[in-house]
């Protein structure tokens, strides 16, 4: 069953399939969580696969091209990319590498670069993984004094990135993710430096620059496992072109690996998301180790080797004719059978060394392949504990929230953007904030110009109706501002901009769209209509209790009526004939395939609407693509208010066509659009 | 096709090297990506709300 030999044609090795594909699981794992490319675990796992040396360290580099991108596309959906970081790290590693790879040159004429190399990596190895832990330990112990469940250690705290963060030498850059001011200068010196130790021992350096970013730098974990890998991906996309260049790469190894490296760089970022950073530091402390030692082995294997490395060497190149040295390691290793002839004509001395050096390598290998695996299956473990435990936190959410509850939040704020529909946002806001007995708080963004006749407005109206509002100006760009602002917010409210030259309906205005692609908190557009007494609940089954409640927190402030939309989702090829008059929803039901548990569903839902004192709760089912039967239902219904969850198309291709919920805001014609936040 | 592009792309190692070396990153950037979009899928039908997976709306 697990006997898939594949023969690879380049180098002329046979390797087992399966194992390449959980080698590139366990390592895009890894990757994903640490944020480094996994040279120094693959490399020698290869290696003990069967790959000769430079064949292993070519394809390894080719699959982490592929791997990376991967996972630093995921990391970038998280937010965890510092891109304007991790580009002036780049001209820092690259000028490292080059003096690493220099300094290299200058070791091997005068001989005795193995061991210096070896040795360096080891102390770096166990330098940084046992400070690491180190540093895991002290803060579980305070942690246990302070009685807090978990470490607290923030190494952006550390006292020397606030020295380099204080390094006053300008340029001096923003660093927006990860939330600091630092000199262009210090970033590409660390850059050099990590190139440096990249370039003198001929790894990638992710091992290197993440901590480097954490603790010299000052970047939140997360933000330097995500950087980090940016890099990988430009290094790893370099590397795989050098390697492939020197015909040093097996394609079809490498795409098998992807498979499962691919698939595991996204469950390892993924798993970031339910690990503490302390415990990602930890684990890379332990992987640190764990390299520390198989490069321990590495150095005993390579003593030994140094034996009878020159008469092997001899009888290889006199018996192959090869003169070049990569191409005489290939040839080697593809002619076991022939070495292992000649060694037996060999002293016993050097048929001693020669099993020792292959015993080492081995132990070397396998020790990597052996911590590479239980990492992965420790954040595996992670990421399905995490997964369970939210589950079961949303689940108990929901029963323990009731539909007549009305939410509570910190209020509502109105912001005053300038737009042509401010007068009509202050109005809603105020008949929202006025029903729902919420304070009330004007937002105005001075930077968009301060609408007097707004403010004033808006003060009054709700001082008129006992509720005077809290005045705040903010100067900075404002879509920042609001969506900062509004985050501890219960509702947001804001007017949309139609630009001249274009369809209003068609555009929300540049502040607006920024918002709810970007809404920290529930958000309600206001198109233009002032008053809310009909509002259309655009409902999926089960249902967003959140979503719920607003439409009925709303309702229940202004006096609305509710429309709960169930949309039967049809593919986008098929169009739909005009719904016909419903008499029997039941009928309907029937007509449309819905099924009587969901008819339930909603019908549960109406008389829970009616029961908390909606003036009047209906169901409306249709058939068709969701967002344009959203739009029809709002215009042929005349609806005020559209409310719907923040979420996306229902299709296989939904994560292209954008968020339902934005395009809806971006297209109704006339209701003004609450989007709930989740 | 895929055997096919085996036997082209080990002839290309042998024949032009510059061209082995772009066909190599390219097909891993073309390779990796795919395969994300696959893998993103799967994590969203698991249901791994914190994902950033698009969710279905209906």
């Amino acid at each position: 069953m697990f006997d898939w030999v594949v023969h690879l044609p380049i180098s002329g090795t046979e390797v087992n399939g399966y194992a390449l594909i959980l080698l590139g699981f366990t390592v895009g794992v890894i990757g994903g969580f640490f944020g480094v490319g996994g040279a120094f675990m693959v490399t020698p796992a290869l290696n003990v696969f069967g790959f000769p040396m430079a064949y292993a360290i070519g394809t390894d580099m080719a699959h982490i091209a592929g791997k990376s991108i991967v996972a630093t596309f995921k990391h970038r959906k998280f937010g965890n990319v510092d891109l304007r970081l991790g580009l002036l790290m780049i001209i820092g590693t690259v000028i490292g590498i080059e003096i690493g790879a220099t300094l290299i040159m200058y070791l091997e004429r005068i001989g005795s670069i193995g061991p210096i190399v070896r040795v360096t990596y080891m102390c770096l190895l166990f330098g940084l993984g046992f400070y690491m832990w180190y540093e895991y330990v002290i803060g579980a112990r305070r942690a246990v004094r302070q009685g807090v469940a978990e470490p607290q250690v923030d190494p952006g705290k550390s006292k020397l990135a606030l020295w380099m963060q204080s390094v006053k030498l300008r340029p001096m850059v923003h660093l927006k993710v990860s939330g600091f001011h630092i000199s262009i200068w210090v970033i590409i010196g660390v850059g050099v430096f990590t190139g440096f130790l990249a370039g003198f021992l001929g790894v990638g350096g992710g091992f290197i620059r993440m901590p480097a970013l954490m603790y010299v730098i000052g970047a939140p974990t997360k933000v330097a496992v995500g950087t980090d890998l940016f890099e990988v991906m430009i290094s790893g996309a370099y590397g795989a072109f050098t390697y492939a260049y020197k015909g040093r790469v097996e394609l079809l190894a490498a795409l098998i690996m992807l498979i499962g490296a691919a698939v595991g760089a996204q469950f390892g970022a993924t798993a970031t998301l339910y690990a503490r950073g302390a415990i990602i530091r930890l684990y890379f402390a332990i992987t640190m180790v764990c390299g520390g030692v198989s490069v321990v082995f590495k150095h005993l294997s390579e003593g030994n080797k140094d034996i009878y490395r020159g008469a092997l060497t001899e009888w290889a190149r006199a018996t192959s004719g090869l003169t070049d040295r990569i191409e005489l390691g290939t040839w080697l290793h593809n002619n076991k059978a022939a070495v292992q002839s000649w060694l037996l004509e060999q002293p016993d001395v050097l048929q001693q060394a020669y099993a020792a050096e292959r015993m080492w390598a081995k132990f070397s290998g396998f020790l990597m392949l052996g911590s590479a695996s239980a990492l992965s299956a420790v954040i595996i473990f992670w990421l399905v504990r995490g997964v369970m435990r939210e589950r079961a936190e949303a689940a108990e959410a929901q029963v323990q929230s009731g539909l007549a509850e009305l939410t509570t939040g910190n209020g509502l704020m109105i912001a005053a953007s300038c737009t042509p529909n401010d007068l009509p946002a202050v109005r809603m806001g105020a008949q929202i904030a006025v029903g729902l007995k919420q304070p009330a708080t004007l937002l105005v963004c001075e930077e968009a110009g301060v609408c007097e006749p707004t403010l004033q407005e808006g003060r009054q109206t709700l001082e008129r109706l006992g509720l005077p509002p809290k005045v705040v100006f903010a100067t900075g760009k404002p879509y920042e501002e609001i969506l900062r602002r509004s985050s501890d917010q219960r509702l947001l409210v804001i007017g949309s901009r139609p630009l001249s030259g274009f369809d209003p309906k068609w555009h929300l205005g540049d502040n607006a769209t920024r918002i709810v692609r970007n809404m920290t908190t529930s958000t309600l557009v206001v198109r233009g209509r002032q008053q809310v007494r009909k509002i259309l609940l655009s409902i999926d089954l089960p249902p967003s209790q959140p979503t719920v409640r607003m439409a009925l927190d709303v309702a229940l402030a202004t006096g609305a009526s509710i429309e709960l939309l169930y949309i039967v989702s049809v593919p986008t090829m098929y169009s739909p004939e005009t719904p016909p008059e419903v008499t029997d929803i039941t009928q309907d039901a029937l007509r449309l395939g819905v099924q009587e548990e969901k008819l339930a569903q909603l019908e549960t839902i109406r008389n829970g609407l009616s029961t908390a004192g909606v003036a009047q709760a209906t169901i409306r089912l249709r058939e068709g693509i969701i967002e344009e039967e959203i739009i029809k239902e709002s215009v042929e219904g005349d609806f005020d208010l559209i409310v719907l969850k923040e979420g996306y198309l229902k299709t296989v291709f939904g994560m292209w066509l954008g968020r339902l919920s934005t395009n809806i805001a971006t297209r109704s014609p006339q209701a003004s659009v609450l989007i709930v936040k989740r | 096709m895929f055997a096919w592009f085996l036997e082209w792309t080990t002839q290309l190692n042998q024949t032009n090297p510059l061209g082995f070396a772009i066909v190599t990153v390219l097909t891993m950037a073309i390779v990796g990506i795919g395969i994300a979009v696959i893998a993103e899928l799967i994590l969203k039908q698991f249901g791994a709300a914190k994902s950033g997976a698009p969710e279905h709306h209906h």
